[in-house]
């Protein structure tokens, strides 16, 4: 008879994983922003509960730990209340929240950002196959990583390229939240590749290569959502130029593109 | 899973850093959600309150700041800012409830001090 591990760090960060996958897209929402500070606060609660009714179900099958769905309560008690300060740390980020605005407003932003942020937070677990997917064995090596990574940023961000949020975002957020964002994009990318213990970080950290280099990886990587981010704002007309305010917009991009990459290589 | 298993699972001491994440996210959990309540109680339930000033920055620069001190958000807010003979239009997606927004207009001929004032406004 064998006693289920205990919740570790890495656990924990296979949630924020799936949190900032799936909720990302709403924090670059207009409406979003907008909703959380007009919509009532009963109705916001109201949707709260809901959601952690679906949090729980998901904790009890699914979950952000793998072979542990015995507590279902206390893990989305924990993702949940969790997915509150990764939505509020997003939303700082990209100044959608601040000191000058009333608390209310906050609270309804980070409430109705959090929803899908938990719901992604439950599902940490099944973010990735602990094998890679299927045919994956074939995209081993640098390359077979590096077109991954570029196939999860167009698809994560394939979807937020052509709406107002970047222009926006990247003409309201000052220099100290822009460099701020490349970190945490670095950050978030290598946690979630390297440290998350999903599948194959074994062979990833065993692997001679040196683009298999966790620092090198995650650079490369990086390099790849970025020009993933800047080439989709050039398809869609958003960038003309290539002045400050163009790369301020291709960092903002490169953000969710760069969850995208980690989740396209957690795949390979 | 067998529920000896489960009963064995149940009973094991939680960790330190167990401890830990659930007493923050049990502190999150009730920071919001009571924060929640407390303004769904409190909060305001009258129309837009919008009111629109304008403060000279230099060279023709001036800072429109609208604020709606209403209980309710304003979407599509229009300003009008007139400087003379010279009329300006400024749009606002939304102006939330207590919250301002600003905005920079630029008159190339300086003259006397712009007026500013909220042309039209829709409820959500």
């Amino acid at each position: 008879m064998t006693v289920s591990k205990a919740t570790k760090l890495p656990d924990v960060m296979r949630g924020v994983a799936g949190g900032v996958i799936l909720g990302l897209p709403l924090v670059y929402t207009q409406e979003v922003w907008l909703h959380g500070a007009t919509l009532h606060p009963f109705v916001i609660t109201l949707m709260l509960l809901v959601s952690f009714g679906l949090n729980f179900s998901l904790s009890k099958y699914v979950g952000f730990e793998p072979g542990r769905t015995q507590r279902p309560l206390e893990d989305a008690v924990v993702g949940f209340g969790l997915s509150f300060l990764l939505a509020a740390t997003l939303l700082f980020l990209l100044d959608r929240i601040n000191f000058s605005m009333q608390l209310e407003n906050v609270l309804g932003i980070v409430a109705f950002t959090a929803i899908p942020t938990s719901l992604g937070f439950s599902l940490g677990n099944a973010l990735a196959p602990q094998e890679g997917g299927t045919g994956s064995q074939e995209m081993k090596g640098g390359a077979g990583d590096l077109l991954a990574a570029a196939a999860g940023a167009v698809v994560l961000c394939l979807n937020i390229a052509p709406t107002e949020e970047p222009v926006l975002l990247a003409y309201q957020v000052d220099i100290v939240r822009l460099v701020l964002i490349i970190v945490t994009s670095l950050t978030l990318s290598y946690l979630m590749v390297f440290y998350a213990e999903f599948g194959g970080v074994a062979s990833r950290t065993q692997s001679e290569s040196m683009v298999h280099h966790p620092i090198v990886e995650t650079l490369l990587a990086y390099l790849v959502a970025f020009s993933v981010a800047g080439l989709l704002l050039v398809a869609v007309g958003e960038i003309d130029n290539f002045g400050g305010a163009s790369l301020a917009e291709a960092v903002v991009l490169a953000l969710p593109a760069s969850m995208g990459a980690a989740l396209g290589r957690l795949l390979v | 899973m067998s529920s000896a298993k489960k009963k064995t699972d149940l009973k094991r001491k939680r960790t330190a850093f167990e401890w830990a994440i659930g007493i923050v996210a049990a502190a999150c959990i009730t920071t919001m959600v009571g924060g929640l309540v407390y303004y769904g109680f409190t909060a305001g339930t009258g129309p837009p309150d919008l009111a629109a000033t304008i403060t000279p920055e230099g060279e023709g620069k001036y800072t429109l700041t609208v604020t709606n001190k209403g209980g309710t958000t304003a979407e599509d807010v229009v300003v009008e800012v007139t400087s003379g003979e010279d009329v300006q239009e400024v749009q606002f997606l939304a102006v939330a409830k207590g919250h301002k927004e600003e905005a920079t207009v630029i008159f190339e001929e300086a003259g006397q001090q712009p007026e500013a004032k909220v042309l039209t406004f829709k409820e959500p």
